[in-house]
């Protein structure tokens, strides 16, 4: 047992022992109740069976310590009581709970009055009214479980339905008048259990209380209670007996409205003309259902008989005195044929169609109104067969798995039973399942608005919560994603971590409602450079992840990097270089198997310079793209290796922007004499296929031959010479000619393409 | 489970002596909390002949009555079975009790005798063994319905198992009333389980269904029932 219910317990035997205590502990108990929520039923039937004892069963001797402190019960018990039945059924709220909440509203429904004639408070008295209301619409209805059909939700549910008819004539008993003479107390007079309380207590100037609306409802209300009994249904004894208990308060302390219709209804209750469920098929049931019904009935007339009720109406005491001899021979036969003997059932049925034409006619009238054992128009459970079973729940065939009959016999059971039934009642079954369709569709669509609303105000309240312990963030899992969350990556892993293990519990429905982002705080500055670190290192670090899982899509987060660095943070330049740095060393790490990256990013890069912003021929040097183009050169080159010659072309082929300065980084490799190879072959295959850079890749070649010349490299001079012959023999005799000034404005001057060469 | 309380019983046949005290007996052995009483003016018990009956005031001990019935004559006694019937009572409890009418005076032993019990009618549950008794109870519970219209929150299922009187009787009876007691109980205890997944349900519903299977069982002690408010 947790401690929050023992110490309920022991609170509560406290209160018991000693009454001192008990404002204090049922306002905690009151508190504690309205914060948690139903379905913890541990608690909750502690706090309500507190209130129940102290309140129903009156451990709480003092009438005045129960009386003054009723209205603070009120919230409790709209928080128990005001729940649709689908709800109750869904959220799994315990049955108990709703009973004894409804119990302890009708034996304090006149506290409650009491306190309100003393202290108006109008508003208090709405919610009475409100909860007052919902219940009397529940009568007789098999509240708060669901509903099946009018005859069965007679039988059902049967301990809500008595706290119900308690309240019922509670009800009664405080809004209609005591009879005239018979009581004069007033309001101060009011101080024990015994006590009258009424209407007849209110005065004229009460606000709210001093209307005839309250009378007529308990007029209303009587003509409920006796509606039931003489309907033609057979009650179930409990309610039956109920009812004639109640009757006989109200017969005591409401004679001017109750008793002729009492003592007629007592006259002319027969259990034989009552029609049990249809669905009802065990006699013996039935028949002891009747005997038990008929007894009661009988001692209830053999007392008023005998303790002289009725010895001033001497005619009416005969038809009583005749009636009750008539039930004494019945049930003497009853006990000659013994209680399972089907005879009995036999001859009262052959009376009362005899005798009764009205019970004939009654029982046509019933088979009309009830067709199917469960008429509910409200799906049981969000299934198929809840929607579509019109036969008794509990019913072995409502078990039965059809798809294991082979699907020609089902048609012909289905032609066979469309070509029987009535159309009526087909229609009627349809229609229920219509019904039940269209509830079920209502209440998914108000669970789903419901689910985005709480969704909504748990962001906004994490939101508010981030601003406040930002520090602490991390900790508190049912966060949802938080851009203003310093601990994101955490966050990101704590989730993933979660779905992976609750993958069945998965809320499917939450993926596809309207999702929407809180709005982010405004960052100041240096905590937009943090966050962009956190993403961006969170970004790399993915990507590394990835790359060993699969080749496919390890680009993914460098992409979005690299496009994030050249267009979504150009404004600013802090951001962007701190992600281009990153971008860089993490290439760096490994730039032969990152060639694509590389590539992919210094594209970006030219196509943010050289494309978006334009940029004059000038500044080109200065740009971010030259600028890591040749980093990566100089990073790349270095470590470059004779088989690495395919990377190295597809470098160069692809920078979509090479220049002279770009290219002098290649010298060191052409030099040296092991690699010149790598260093040659590019070189060639840009002069042959991307004339852009000829003019560029020839006044290298140039250079490099006069660099060779200088350094006495022989080979090397070889190897260039080699090459311009071939491709600018023209300019031969002027390289040779060794004319430094002239020299540098070979190409130039002898500009082959004329293309642009930004554009090259 | 364990914090759910068993229903609480209490049998009743007109003297106090036979019926009553064979299934307060069966009960008690059963584990519940049981009390009982007679609904009779006075405790009858067989006498010397079939026209002097034995009468004694409810609240004379067993043991009193032990002595008048060995004063006149062990044979006669131990042939009906009266005196292995009040050896067995004394050993429940100290003397026979009358049903506290409403508004009568009170003819049971004080309260501290019935632990478990916090007042006279503080059960769930009462067991008739005649027809003329459940009436009475009937009736005396609508008399409080009527005389005390305030006081109608404590719910008592009256149930009337018709037994003869006699010894033999007796005993079948309380076999029959202890079957019905422990699935009154199971059913009881079943819907009061409070875990945080549980649906239970309402308990009331299922008694007619029990009835009816019991009534089927025992279709020679026919029942009555009923329910009551005090």
């Amino acid at each position: 047992m947790s401690f929050q219910l023992k110490q309920i317990q022991e609170a509560a035997k406290l209160a018991f022992e000693n009454n001192d205590y008990f404002v204090q502990i049922l306002d905690t108990i009151i508190a504690i109740s309205l914060a948690q929520p139903l379905s913890n039923t541990k608690l909750q039937s502690n706090c309500v069976s507190f209130i129940y004892k102290s309140f129903v069963q009156r451990k709480i001797k003092s009438f005045h310590l129960r009386a003054d402190n009723s209205l603070k019960l009120v919230d409790m018990l709209l928080k128990f009581i005001i729940n649709d039945e689908v709800t109750i059924n869904i959220e799994k709220i315990n049955y108990n709970l709703i009973q004894k909440a409804i119990e302890i509203f009708s034996s304090t429904y006149n506290f409650m009055f009491l306190q309100l004639i003393k202290n108006p408070d109008n508003q208090i008295w709405s919610k009475i009214s409100h909860l007052k209301e919902f219940l009397i619409s529940k009568w007789p209805s098999s509240f708060p479980l669901l509903p099946l059909n009018k005859d069965t939700d007679l039988t059902r549910s049967i301990g809500c339905k008595i706290a119900l008819a308690k309240l019922l004539a509670k009800i009664i008993q405080t809004q209609l008048p005591y009879p005239p003479n018979s009581n004069t107390n007033t309001i101060f007079d009011m101080i024990d259990d015994t006590m009258d309380i009424s209407i007849s207590l209110v005065n004229k100037d009460h606000p709210f209380l001093y209307t005839s609306s309250l009378n007529t409802q308990g007029q209303m209300l009587i003509d409920y209670l006796l509606n039931l009994l003489n309907t033609d249904s057979l009650l179930p004894t409990s309610l039956f007996s109920t009812l004639i208990a109640l009757l006989m308060t109200l017969f005591k302390t409401r004679p001017n409205f109750t008793s002729n219709k009492t003592l007629n209804f007592i006259l002319a209750y027969e259990s034989q003309f009552k029609n049990s469920s249809k669905f009802e098929s065990n006699k013996l049931k039935i028949r002891l259902n009747r005997r038990f019904n008929d007894r009661i009935d009988r001692v209830l007339m053999s007392m008023l008989l005998n303790r002289g009720f009725i010895d001033k109406d001497a005619p009416l005491k005969t038809r009583f005195g005749n009636k009750l001899s008539y039930m004494v021979e019945k049930s003497n036969q009853q006990k000659k044929r013994g209680i399972l003997s089907e005879e009995n059932d036999t001859n009262e049925n052959n009376e009362s169609d005899d005798l009764n034409p009205r019970a004939k006619r009654i029982k046509l009238d019933n088979s009309i109104n009830i067709d199917y054992f469960d008429e509910s128009i409200i799906a049981k459970s969000e299934t198929f067969k809840s929607i579509y079973t019109l036969i008794n729940p509990k019913d072995e065939l409502a078990n039965f798995d059809i798809s294991a009959i082979p699907s020609e016999f089902i048609n012909n059971i289905v032609i066979l039973g469309l070509s029987k039934i009535d159309s009526n009642k087909l229609n009627k079954g349809l229609e229920i399942v219509s019904s039940r369709y269209m509830d079920l569709y209502k209440r998914l669509q108000s669970r789903e608005d419901e689910k985005a609303a709480t969704l909504l105000s748990n962001t906004l309240s994490s939101k508010n919560q981030a601003t406040i312990k930002s520090e602490n963030q991390g900790d508190n899992d049912e966060d949802l994603y938080d851009p203003t969350s310093s601990s994101i990556v955490k966050k990101e892993e704590k989730k993933k971590k979660i779905i992976d293990i609750s993958d069945d519990d998965f809320d499917f429905e939450s993926e596809s409602k309207k999702f929407e982002l809180p709005i982010p705080r405004i960052l100041d500055p240096n905590e937009k450079k943090d966050q962009i670190k956190l993403i961006v290192d969170n970004f790399i670090k993915s990507s590394s992840k990835s790359t060993t899982d699969s080749s496919k899509g390890n680009n993914v987060w460098l992409k979005i990097l690299s496009r994030l660095a050249t267009r979504g943070t150009n404004v600013n330049p802090e951001i962007a270089d701190y992600i281009r740095e990153s971008l860089f060393n993490y290439f760096k790490e490994d730039v032969k198997g990152r060639i694509d990256g590389v590539i992919e990013w210094l594209n970006e890069e030219y196509y943010s310079d050289f494309i978006v912003a334009k940029k004059d021929k000038s500044e080109i040097l200065k740009s971010n793209y030259m600028k890591y183009s040749g980093l990566v050169l100089d990073y790349l080159i270095p470590f470059l290796e004779p088989n690495d010659r395919n990377i190295f072309i597809r470098l160069l082929s692809e920078l979509p922007y090479l220049d002279l300065s770009l290219l002098s980084r290649l010298k060191s490799i052409c030099s040296d004499p092991v690699r010149s190879k790598t260093g040659f072959q590019p070189l060639l295959y840009l002069i042959m296929f991307r004339p852009p850079v000829f003019n560029d890749c020839i006044q290298f070649l140039v250079d490099l031959y006069k660099d060779a010349v200088e350094k006495n490299n022989e080979h090397l001079q070889t190897e260039c010479l080699g090459y311009l012959k071939k491709y600018k023999p023209d300019l031969i005799p002027s390289v040779l000619s060794k004319d430094e000034s002239s020299g540098s404005n070979i190409v130039t001057t002898t500009n082959i393409t004329g293309t642009n060469p930004i554009t090259n | 489970m364990e914090d759910i309380p068993n229903l609480r019983f209490c049998t009743v046949c007109a003297s106090n002596n036979n019926r009553s005290m064979e299934a307060h007996k069966v009960l008690k052995n059963a584990g519940y909390i049981v009390r009982s009483y007679g609904t009779g003016s006075a405790v009858r018990l067989p006498g010397p002949s079939i026209n002097k009956p034995n009468v004694f005031q409810f609240g004379t001990p067993y043991t009193e009555i032990m002595k008048v019935l060995e004063s006149q004559g062990i044979k006669v006694h131990k042939n009906n079975g009266v005196l292995d019937m009040t050896v067995r009572n004394m050993n429940i409890k100290k003397a026979p009790e009358r049903w506290p009418y409403f508004n009568q005076p009170m003819q049971k032993l004080p309260e501290e005798e019935h632990p478990g019990f916090e007042s006279e009618l503080d059960f769930e549950i009462v067991i008739t063994c005649e027809e003329r008794c459940f009436d009475n109870i009937i009736e005396d519970f609508l008399a409080r319905n009527y005389f005390n219209p305030n006081e109608i929150n404590n719910k008592v299922h009256i149930f009337n198992v018709e037994i003869r009187d006699d010894h033999e009787n007796a005993q079948i009876g309380g076999k029959a009333i202890l079957e019905l007691a422990n699935s009154l109980n199971e059913l009881y205890r079943k819907s009061q389980e409070d875990g945080d997944n549980s649906h239970s349900e309402c308990w009331e519903d299922e008694i007619p269904d029990l009835i009816t299977n019991w009534q089927q069982k025992y279709g020679n002690l026919p029942l009555l029932y009923s329910l009551c408010y005090h």
